[in-house]
């Protein structure tokens, strides 16, 4: 990877980099599947990493397409960690209280419940996705950006972000489809 | 290339259920004030950690080995697949000090949240440094002269810092935070906060602070102060 110039890497600090794209990173992590009471966390290991390989970054790329890199490389960690520790349902057979999420809801006449439940249900379903898909997901269905917004805010190329976004969709259908298979 | 249907509108291919299911989606939250003040006070800690932080703090951790015996094992701040490739602060000394609770200086919190027990689970283990207790527990009076004089000195070296670096200033302030949540100097140390992030720019998150330090210490010496704080030149 070509270095910076001297005078850019003065320009770029650490401060610098955080003044400007702490929201980017913020939201993104969430977007990966990073959560509350981990996400300050995680936060903060990606601005370590930025701290050591800022010298490494190239001027021609955009800061946020950088950054989205590391945050999945940290989000990715923290996910095997969570993993490791059981606290997530990804890849693992869901346990009891989760799959309970599943079964046919009791008609509730308190709407602001239903929709917890249902808060509750997609989020247990993006949790089966990697970061990478996850985040397109995320910011495509949810947040509602265009393709080519994806496209220059990540760094991933147009027809890679239409890729990703079919593949995170079909594999968000199987999951559904699985899910609803496991319902009595 | 045209973008394809989103799943909640009508037309896509995905069933029902699934499609209610993202009508009820949340969107990411975005970052709140207070969350802002814990992360630019953590990041600021990383800038700062290897080098002038661990050297201004180390008059302290070293001073307190005059008082009794211990370990101090510190562990180092990058995460540990990383570790291999950095310089570790290995800082090794002996410390007594009933009032030198773990030091985590990568992991300042916010000092409205509750007070950060040593060792708490949620803590990230390559952020924190552990102090064992002393072998010896000290009278109350000269734990709590230990104490203040801990508080003193951190808030001294904060208050320094203030003019030249106040993303340090920050650090310090919330390491006393950490350590000292019910301190006797803590409205000093939340009028340094006020200050250090009016100095940063950051003054929608210092008038935050401001308020609680209103509310914690009304008709206080600090209300003239903040007001000038806040006021700017």
């Amino acid at each position: 990877m070509r270095e910076t110039t001297p005078a850019l890497r003065r320009a770029l600090d650490l401060e610098t980099v955080y003044e400007s794209q702490r929201e980017f990173v913020w939201l993104t992590l969430q977007r990966m599947g990073v959560r509350r009471p981990d996400l300050e966390d995680v936060f903060q290991d990606v601005f370590m990493i930025v701290h050591r390989r800022l010298h490494t970054y190239r001027p021609d790329a955009k800061l946020s397409a950088w950054l989205y890199g590391i945050c999945l490389r940290c989000a990715a960690r923290h996910r095997r960690r969570a993993f490791r520790r059981r606290e997530s349902p990804a890849g693992v057979e869901l346990e009891p209280k989760e799959a309970s999420l599943w079964q046919p809801a009791e008609p509730r006449p308190d709407h602001r419940l239903d929709e917890k439940q249902s808060q509750e249900r997609l989020t247990q379903l993006l949790d089966l996705l990697d970061p990478e898909h996850r985040a397109m997901i995320a910011m495509y269905e949810i947040e509602e950006l265009g393709c080519a917004e994806i496209s220059e805010l990540t760094g991933v190329k147009l027809g890679t972000v239409h890729s990703r976004l079919h593949t995170a969709r079909r594999k968000l259908a199987a999951a559904a489809q699985r899910l609803r298979g496991g319902r009595t | 290339m045209k973008d394809p249907t989103r799943i909640r509108e009508p037309g896509s291919d995905v069933p029902e259920d699934l499609r209610e299911l993202f009508r009820a989606a949340k969107r990411p939250e975005p970052l709140t004030p207070d969350a802002e003040v814990a992360l630019s006070a953590r990041v600021a800690a990383i800038g700062v950690a290897r080098a002038s932080l661990t050297a201004k703090l180390l008059p302290f951790l070293l001073g307190a080995t005059l008082l009794g015996a211990g370990v101090l094992g510190v562990r180092a701040f990058a995460p540990k697949s990383e570790r291999s490739t950095t310089h570790e602060p290995a800082l090794k000394a002996p410390v007594a000090s009933p009032s030198a609770a773990p030091l985590s200086l990568p992991t300042p919190r916010d000092s409205a949240e509750a007070p950060l027990a040593p060792n708490e689970p949620s803590a990230p283990a390559h952020a924190r440094v552990r102090v064992p207790a002393p072998t010896a527990a000290p009278s109350a009076s000269s734990a709590s002269e230990d104490a203040l004089s801990g508080e003193t000195r951190l808030l001294n070296e904060a208050h320094r810092a203030l003019a030249s670096n106040p993303n340090l200033a920050l650090a310090i302030a919330r390491e006393h935070a950490r350590r000292y949540p019910q301190g006797q100097l803590a409205a000093e140390r939340e009028l340094i906060l006020v200050q250090a992030l009016v100095k940063l720019g950051r003054v929608r998150e210092a008038e935050v602070r401001g308020r609680e330090l209103r509310k914690t210490a009304p008709k206080s010496i600090y209300e003239e102060r903040l007001d000038k704080v806040l006021r700017g030149p």
